[in-house]
């Protein structure tokens, strides 16, 4: 296969799981950027494989968890105190709380979140994602329910649901 | 089913459904074909090539049509440059392995011709008021942008990429009208627009791949000014 073939029909499912493990476009592009040229200079290699794009794909994982840089994360845009029950939309309470919740996962550790993204992302098997990660699925498995773990307890404790009108402040 | 996995489940189908928003942040396809194919086009990177890489192929071409004037120019400055020509003491036909010239308006010019003596060019720099850290690696080297280039002692600045890309070529602006000889490296740096807290990381190494000759580049960056990282 060659890069170009590679690029027109898998391009854009790479690049978008790019944006899914690093949560925004900046680091997505920092991560990006790195493993397409070395992909581009490997390609005699990289296109040899029978998979090419899940060793991108690994390539992406590796460069994510191992970069040092922590630029800006989605965190959520609003305070409890700031939302009114009384006015919000069934589809902007859903939206606040999305925020939340990947504010939430964006504090995550970088192997936590990657596992939790090759896993309800990407749909991944244990197996599968073990061996991008080079673990075990034991590791898989218990940086998934870890990670699920300080979901449900950061969004039930730091981060409340939208506060009750009467808590509001002028 | 317990109370414990249907709030798992919810947990998990709300995740699905966060994680499916960020798509959005994907970069577009046509900026990732062309960082694949011009490592040049790549954010906050900047190189300055030698001679003989074919990557740089397109900007060489230009710098290249200058090389006999930059290399007169050159070989003029250093022979009157006296005590500021530092570095490796040339033998009498041989250039020095680098040199910093600071010229009229206060802007210094270095030159790097070999990749020898990193710390006496770190220590000619600082003493020039550049807070810096030069790092010269004799191998092959494929450059990249992760934090993990930067030596272990320094942090990257808090800042954009795109802020420290408009800063870094304010500092330090690229192509330089000396950007480039057949086997040297010109750094063109403006003390005065480095601010408070902010130095220089300046990487010279041999150019990979497709490398022939004595040819290296250049990568810079920017840094948080430390007594450990660059001397203040």
């Amino acid at each position: 296969m060659r890069f170009e073939e590679l690029a027109a029909r898998r391009l854009p499912a790479v690049l978008r799981f790019a944006a899914v493990l690093t949560g925004d476009r900046a680091s997505a592009e920092d991560v990006v950027q790195e493993v397409l040229i070395r992909v581009h200079q490997r390609w005699d290699k990289i296109g040899g494989l029978d998979q090419p794009e899940l060793y991108i794909r690994k390539m992406i994982v590796n460069e994510f968890i191992s970069s040092r840089r922590k630029l800006p994360r989605l965190v959520p845009s609003g305070r409890g105190s700031e939302v009114d029950d009384r006015v919000t939309s069934d589809y902007a309470a859903r939206h606040a709380e999305r925020d939340a919740l990947l504010g939430e996962l964006a504090k995550l550790p970088r192997r936590q979140r990657a596992v939790l993204v090759l896993r309800y992302y990407e749909g991944l098997s244990d197996t599968a994602i073990a061996a991008i990660l080079g673990c075990a699925q034991g590791t898989v498995r218990s940086s998934a329910s870890r990670a699920l773990a300080t979901l449900r307890i950061e969004l039930s404790g730091p981060h409340p649901a939208p506060a009750m009108p009467e808590e509001r402040k002028p | 089913m317990t109370g414990s996995k249907e709030s798992r489940e919810r947990t998990e189908d709300d995740l699905r459904a966060a994680l499916k928003t960020l798509e959005q942040q994907a970069p577009t396809v046509d900026w990732a074909l062309r960082v694949a194919h011009d490592p040049a086009a790549r954010k906050r990177l900047r190189l300055a090539p030698s001679a003989g890489w074919p990557g740089w192929s397109r900007l060489a071409a230009a710098a290249l049509a200058a090389v006999a004037v930059t290399g007169v120019a050159l070989a003029v400055a250093t022979h009157h440059s006296g005590s500021r020509t530092t570095g490796i003491a040339p033998a009498p036909a041989r250039l020095a392995a680098w040199t910093v010239q600071r010229v009229p308006g206060g802007t210094i010019r270095v030159t790097i011709r070999e990749l020898r003596d990193a710390a006496g060019l770190q220590a000619q720099l600082r003493a020039d008021r550049v807070p810096a850290n030069v790092m010269f690696l004799r191998h092959s080297f494929t450059p990249t942008t992760s934090a993990s280039a930067i030596p272990r002692a320094c942090r990257a600045p808090h800042m954009s990429d795109k802020a420290n890309a408009t800063l870094q070529e304010k500092i330090m602006p690229f192509p330089g009208p000396f950007a480039v000889g057949p086997n040297s490296v010109v750094l063109v740096i403006h003390p005065s627009a480095i601010p408070a807290g902010i130095g220089l990381f300046i990487k010279a190494f041999a150019a990979s791949p497709g490398t022939t000759g004595s040819g290296f580049a250049l990568q810079t960056d920017l840094v948080q000014a430390s007594p450990l990282c660059t001397g203040s």
